[in-house]
């Protein structure tokens, strides 16, 4: 049966996280100003060898997914830590089949990211650059090959806390690693540290939002003291906690690859990673819209001040998942998985 | 899992599919009784029930197991979950004389107990029941009303809880002045008539009229029942089944979508808006399962709440999915059983007509959220 909580270890490394992620303050307030702010927290990410883990030490051991998962949550509470899901989702990938350039990413602290979706006459669309990466891996004419940056592509573009922009694929420079369908164990990696991340966001919103409606006062009470607000307010611990369990559901999955997978609609059964990471990063996806909503109404004008910061939280939310693609083609990929595809549709 | 705990779930499937789950679901559906006597005795006969009594000493994930593996099965699990709750009262609250002649008949799966709690004007607040118990001559005299009452048909007791003092105005009052009684609802003075619910489901209204209860009934001190109350709560905590309403729903209506052709003479499964829909509740059902199973070992969280997330976050969706199934199967998702052309055997009409009563017995959705806000949230009591 999976376990429901931390290890001793994942529990030292969250608390070590923690701290680390609360000194940098970035989900509030506005991230994009803080460069400073930013280069320190990746400073010390460096230091203590986040960056790193994912990929193996000397004896050929390196971080399991799950306590990659207590990272990317940590991180998701400090919006500065943009762009460490995609180097983790990498260096993982990278580490475990032993290329080469993995040792770069442990020797001299290179970041690198995933470009989501296939090349397209030659780009790879809307890549996350947040970490300004110096490596890219991607599919590229059928192959997975990784792309070393000379300089950050030009075009960037922020969206909320994110940057993204089209990565041109140089021939010269794009070094295939394996066929192209491995790519789906980097984005099923990808979807359940990215649902680490939003939940690790939404947690630290959710708890703001409800400080906040314990102290603003409207007609002589806290307006957290009306029940509408309550109601609201009470629908989101659930849903955050159910997301954290499925996220830990799928990291166990990749973590016990000798488990034979299940997908048992009628008995509730499932255990095939790839299903339960498109499962994690859906579901995690529509918690946190729910507690952006929340958060943003219930605080008043103020939530959508651009002075509170909120906002950047909801626009990584609006973001981050459609990274992959329309949410209905996701929900059908999913359902693919579940119960074989359809032949009548394309 | 530990062996035990496996041992444990392999038998309770052998006990399911021994006692031919076809007909007992076809049986809860034709006659809104969510028990079954067979199922209920070969459970015992297994020493099944004895080892799901919840308890501070005991494993909450062997409770977890037999209701998820009942839900799983769609068999009947009401009256089951109710004898459990009360055993598990009663072991540590009761009095040995009530173990051996309630406990022991329950857990052989001889005999039932209900639970009276509801009144006409007493539902969410129990703090505002009326029917009176008198002490009087070495025995209890007790008359009012109960409604709502699951099972009251079937049950050799109906365990009560009454009013013995006439409070004040406080809440603490109206908490302080009520007992708990263990009636045999054989006794003269109790009347026991049917209400049919919009589902098809049979519960009751139970009236009791100067019905006499020796001292041997009462559960706990005399104006003590909030205290035994509390212990339900704490012993319950969402393991007690409700954590997978829309499991065998989903499966069934999935092998009907395969099955069926739609208007366009396209296989309702290959339409990408069913598909995502499919996709959606199977992703709400593992998020309610693993919710339930985290109600059932985490000791944390303050008293309620974890069952509070459960409760309120499976019977929303499942109310949700069952309305979702039907809109996307058209007039099919309408009829009953007795309609050959009816989804999934009339299962998507019977949830769409039961799933509402899930959000309401058992704590309603408003009041787990009061709940939520209050104690894990940290909210101002609203009320």
């Amino acid at each position: 049966m999976i376990v429901l909580r931390d290890s001793e270890d994942e529990a030292a490394l969250r608390s070590a996280l923690h701290q680390l992620f609360a000194k940098y303050q970035g989900n509030v307030p506005n991230p994009a100003g803080t460069s400073a702010d930013r280069a320190a927290l990746w400073a010390q990410l460096i230091e203590m060898g986040v960056l790193a883990m994912a990929a193996p030490d000397s004896s050929g051991d390196h971080a399991t997914l799950t306590q990659l998962c207590v990272v990317a949550e940590e991180a998701g509470a400090n919006l500065l830590s943009a762009g460490l899901v995609e180097h983790l989702t990498v260096a993982r990938f990278l580490g475990t089949a032993d290329f080469e350039v993995a040792h770069d990413i442990v020797s001299q602290s290179v970041s690198a990211t995933i470009a989501l979706r296939p090349s397209q006459a030659g780009c790879w669309p809307t890549v996350p650059i947040s970490a300004t990466p110096s490596l890219v891996v991607g599919v590229h004419h059928d192959a997975l090959g990784v792309l070393r940056l000379s300089a950050t592509p030009a075009g960037a573009r922020a969206l909320g806390p994110l940057q993204v922009c089209d990565v041109p694929v140089d021939e010269n420079r794009f070094v295939r690693l394996g066929p192209a369908a491995q790519l789906q164990i980097l984005l099923d990696h990808w979807r359940v540290l990215s649902a680490a991340y939003l939940i690790g966001a939404s947690d630290v919103v959710l708890a703001r939002t409800v400080a906040y409606v314990g102290d603003r006062h409207q007609f002589g009470r806290p307006v957290g003291a009306y029940q509408a607000v309550q109601h609201g307010l009470a629908d989101l611990p659930g849903m955050l906690s159910g997301a954290r369990l499925l996220v830990g559901k799928a990291a166990w999955s990749v973590d016990c690859p000798e488990l034979q997978p299940a997908n048992d609609l009628a008995r509730n059964d499932i255990t095939d990673p790839e299903v339960l990471a498109s499962m994690a990063l859906l579901f995690a996806s529509d918690m946190a819209n729910s507690v952006a909503d929340r958060a943003i109404h219930y605080h008043g004008a103020i939530g959508a001040a651009a002075e509170t910061g909120i906002h950047h939280f909801y626009r990584l939310v609006r973001s981050l998942p459609l990274l992959l693609g329309p949410i209905s083609s996701q929900r059908r990929r999913l359902a693919d998985l579940l119960v074989g595809p359809a032949w009548n549709f394309h | 899992m530990t062996s035990e705990q496996q041992a444990f779930r392999a038998a309770v499937q052998t006990a399911i599919q021994a006692v031919g789950s076809d007909e007992i679901r076809q049986s809860v559906i034709e006659t809104g009784v969510a028990h079954d006597a067979r199922l209920n005795r070969a459970l015992a006969d297994a020493d099944l029930l004895r080892l799901a009594v919840p308890g501070p000493d005991r494993d909450p994930v062997l409770v977890h197991l037999l209701f998820s593996e009942m839900e799983k099965a769609a068999m009947p699990y009401e009256g089951i979950a109710v004898n459990l709750l009360v055993a598990g009262i009663l072991e540590s609250a009761g009095t040995d004389i009530q173990r051996r002649q309630v406990v022991a008949p329950m857990l052989n799966g001889e005999k039932n107990i209900c639970l009276g709690y509801s009144e006409p004007d007493a539902g969410s607040d129990l703090t505002r029941v009326s029917t009176r118990a008198r002490y009087d001559g070495g025995s209890w005299r007790i008359s009012g009303q109960k409604i709502w009452t699951t099972l009251a048909q079937d049950a050799e007791w109906m365990f009560t809880l009454t009013r013995t003092d006439a409070p004040n105005d406080s809440d603490a009052s109206r908490r302080r002045d009520m007992t708990m009684f263990i009636i045999p609802t054989g006794s003269q003075g109790v009347r026991i008539d049917p209400i049919p619910m919009m589902g098809g489901e049979r519960v009751n209204a139970v009236f009791l009229d100067d019905v006499v209860v020796s001292d041997d009934g009462r559960v706990g001190e005399v104006n003590q029942a909030w205290s035994v109350m509390t212990l339900a709560l704490s012993l319950e905590r969402g393991v007690l089944g409700n954590s997978q309403l829309a499991v065998a729903l989903l499966a069934h209506t999935v092998d009907w979508f395969a099955a069926t052709r739609n208007e366009r003479d396209v296989p309702y499964i290959d339409d990408p808006t069913v598909r995502e829909a499919i996709a959606a509740i199977a992703m709400d059902n593992q998020v309610g399962a693993l919710l339930g199973l985290r109600a059932a070992v985490d000791r944390d969280s303050p008293a309620g709440v974890a069952g509070s997330q459960v409760k309120l976050f499976v019977a929303e969706r499942y109310v949700r999915a069952a309305r979702l199934l039907q809109d996307l199967c058209g007039p099919a998702g309408l009829f009953g059983q007795e309609v050959p052309a009816a989804a999934a055997n009339g299962l998507v009409a019977h949830h769409v007509n039961h799933s509402p009563l899930t959000r309401i017995a058992g704590g309603t959705t408003e009041i787990n959220r009061n709940n939520i806000a209050e104690r894990l949230l940290g909210l101002p009591r609203a009320r």
